[in-house]
């Protein structure tokens, strides 16, 4: 392989924004995630639609599973959405009343932890052998049986959200927040290291594909000489948490990702730098999926 | 050489040379993975098929095992397929029926310790049983069982490409296509040792999933159903019977699925690999030279290879051992074609 030289200050970042969002439930994570590059599609699996209501540029595609005895069928109907967006980014092909060639810029997880429970879910309804069962009245709910319930439901977890990375789309994952416990913590005397960490923990190893760790925290704020408590974006690392980025942007940000974006694409303007990722989406690669074969181009004709 | 052709099947040849000089290949994983294990076992085995007397009547304990396995499972989902009522009478009757038709008592005799931890024919019919008691709820309620072992490819169904020198079709025989919720999914069983973490993570990369993947959507688009396949169920099955007291407190399952899916650029990367593979094939067959690759001689599926016996000898008394130990066997045929047969 040939030796290549790269300086790196004058290096652009890859176009996508590949971003984790953790926090504490109703800290306004979906909030942040819903200012991404617009168009904004939610995969739902929260069933909290409402809490986007009235957002311009974003849809939400809400995953809904069945009551037992059917199957659960969200996880397997998130892969076939997965599939349809692989051949084509436009809305309107996937079900939605929307004018044809309005395209998905960001996509969205909402959240790790019930996006890998419906995985789970289908895995234990179709594997008696990884599973116990509780039967409650004529109802009977499925727990995992062991590591094996959990393999069953990471494998696929981690697969779907790299094929997801893999679009040329923007990729947001909302992930919830736990405290971290130390080593010698146990269930009847938890010990807390003044950290947090990721909720699952399991869920961790996502974070290394993702550029952007940031946090969303409730916090206090002055508006009109009065305090309220409103959420803030941490992208960069502190005490309490291990957030990256790759931009060039403050400790504590205003809940705007298209702004967040915006402002340190001129800041690094502004120092000579080339932008890291372009403003309104100047620097998302314009990639065509009907010739996405040809970064396989054979010699041959399939 | 002893040459042993049964008159009624007809020689089944997995290339053909074409009028215009390429080479036509019609493959399954199985012979890729053949290839890639070791060219000069493949030339052996698939080119000059040659094999060990007596190796048919004595099958290896995993494999005697796995080829009841798909015998019984054939008959479960026939049944399943027919809406026939399942009954553990039936099921017994499966287990005994396919243990004779493979012949698991010769191979029995050869490796008595394994079928004896295996449990012999009560064996068979418990992991049966379980089978039973595990999925034929699940199953009968969430799948619609559209082909049970029925096979694809010989009538150039599947084509994966072509280059200046090869033509390239793939063909298969997948243990069962299912309908789940409207997508179209086909299903492949396999036995293994034991089932561990690692199982279900088994089954990506590889060569046989994104083969029934690619295929069952292109014969159900030449059939006029505009459907996507991404997807497809491994069946994953422990030959050993997991510990009802284990020491980790937690009972290892003995049936698990895994449920790898494949992305167009994934179809996209396999279908390149399967003919860059052709195309090697197509350089050996020309050249006649055929890459020995020594690290498989004594890990060929955790044993030694079939061949090592002759490559262990000097080059020219390999003529005698070959005489003396291995005879030409008529090729594999996949499987029957009417049209073709006629």
């Amino acid at each position: 392989m040939p030796l290549e030289f790269h300086d790196m200050s004058q290096e652009q970042q890859g176009g996508k924004l590949k971003l984790a969002i953790v926090g504490h439930e109703k800290n306004g994570k979906s909030w942040l995630a819903a200012t991404g590059r617009k168009n904004v599609l939610f995969h739902g699996f929260d069933q909290r639609s409402e809490a986007l209501s009235g957002k311009k540029g974003v849809y939400e595609l809400t995953y809904v599973d069945p009551q037992w005895p059917k199957q659960p069928e969200s996880a397997q109907n998130f892969l076939t959405t997965l599939g349809k967006l692989e051949d084509s980014l436009d809305l309107s092909k996937l079900g939605f009343k929307v004018p044809e060639g309005t395209l998905v810029r960001t996509n969205v997880i909402d959240s790790v932890q019930t996006f890998a429970q419906a995985f789970q879910r289908y895995a234990l309804y179709n594997s008696k052998d990884i599973r116990r069962e509780l039967t409650i009245g004529s109802m009977k709910v499925f727990l995992p049986g062991g590591w094996d319930a959990w393999n069953a439901e990471m494998v696929p977890v981690e697969n779907a959200i790299l094929r997801l990375l893999a679009l040329p789309t923007d990729t947001i994952i909302v992930l919830h927040e736990t405290a971290e416990e130390t080593a010698d913590s146990t269930s009847e005397k938890p010990r807390f290291s003044g950290r947090v960490g990721v909720f699952p923990v399991r869920y961790q190893r996502l974070i290394k594909y993702f550029n952007e760790v940031w946090r969303v925290k409730l916090t206090q704020s002055v508006v009109n000489n009065k305090s309220a408590y409103l959420p803030r974006v941490y992208p960069l690392p502190n005490y309490e948490f291990d957030c990256a980025t790759a931009m060039d942007l403050d400790a504590t940000e205003e809940p705007n990702i298209e702004a967040m974006i915006s402002k340190s694409e001129h800041r690094r303007l502004a120092a000579g730098l080339p932008g890291n990722i372009s403003i309104a989406g100047r620097g998302l690669p314009q990639i065509d999926l009907q010739s996405e074969s040809s970064k396989n181009k054979l010699l041959v004709k399939i | 050489m002893t040459t042993i052709a049964s008159k009624a099947d007809k020689p089944f040849s997995f290339y053909n040379i074409l009028p215009n000089g390429k080479i036509e290949f019609f493959v399954d994983a199985s012979l890729l993975k053949s290839f890639s294990l070791c060219e000069s076992y493949f030339h052996l085995k698939h080119v000059q098929n040659l094999r060990q007397k007596g190796y048919g009547s004595v099958m290896p304990f995993p494999m005697a095992v796995g080829s009841w396995w798909s015998e019984v499972m054939e008959m479960f989902y026939n049944c399943l397929r027919d809406k026939a009522e399942l009954t553990p009478q039936m099921i017994q009757d499966f287990a005994l029926s396919a243990w004779v038709k493979v012949g698991l008592d010769k191979s029995a005799l050869a490796d008595p310790d394994k079928f004896a931890t295996f449990g012999d024919v009560a064996g068979a019919y418990l992991m049966l049983m379980e089978y039973y008691n595990s999925q034929y709820i699940v199953d009968k309620q969430s799948w619609k069982i559209i082909a049970v072992e029925e096979g694809f490819g010989l009538k150039k169904e599947v084509f994966i490409g072509e280059t200046p020198r090869v033509v390239v079709y793939w063909i298969g025989k997948p243990d069962l296509v299912v309908v789940e919720n409207d997508r179209l999914t086909p299903v492949d069983h396999k036995t293994v040792s034991r089932i561990d973490g690692t199982t279900i993570s088994k089954y990506k990369p590889s060569t046989q999933m994104p083969g029934y993947v690619y295929s069952c959507e292109v014969i159900a688009k030449s059939l006029g159903y505009d459907v996507r396949v991404d997807r497809c169920v491994v069946n994953v099955c422990s030959r050993t019977r997991p510990s009802d007291n284990p020491r980790s407190g937690k009972k290892r399952p003995r049936f698990i699925r895994a449920y790898p899916n494949f992305s167009r650029e994934e179809i996209a990367e396999w279908k390149k690999d399967v003919l860059n593979k052709c195309e090697r094939i197509a350089h050996c067959l020309k050249t006649n030279e055929w890459t020995w690759s020594e690290t498989t001689c004594h890990n060929m599926y955790m044993r030694q290879c079939d061949y090592i016996k002759l490559h262990s000898q000097t080059p020219s008394s390999r003529d005698i051992v070959l005489l003396a130990d291995f005879m030409q066997q008529t090729p594999w045929v996949p499987y029957r074609v009417k049209e073709l047969d006629d």
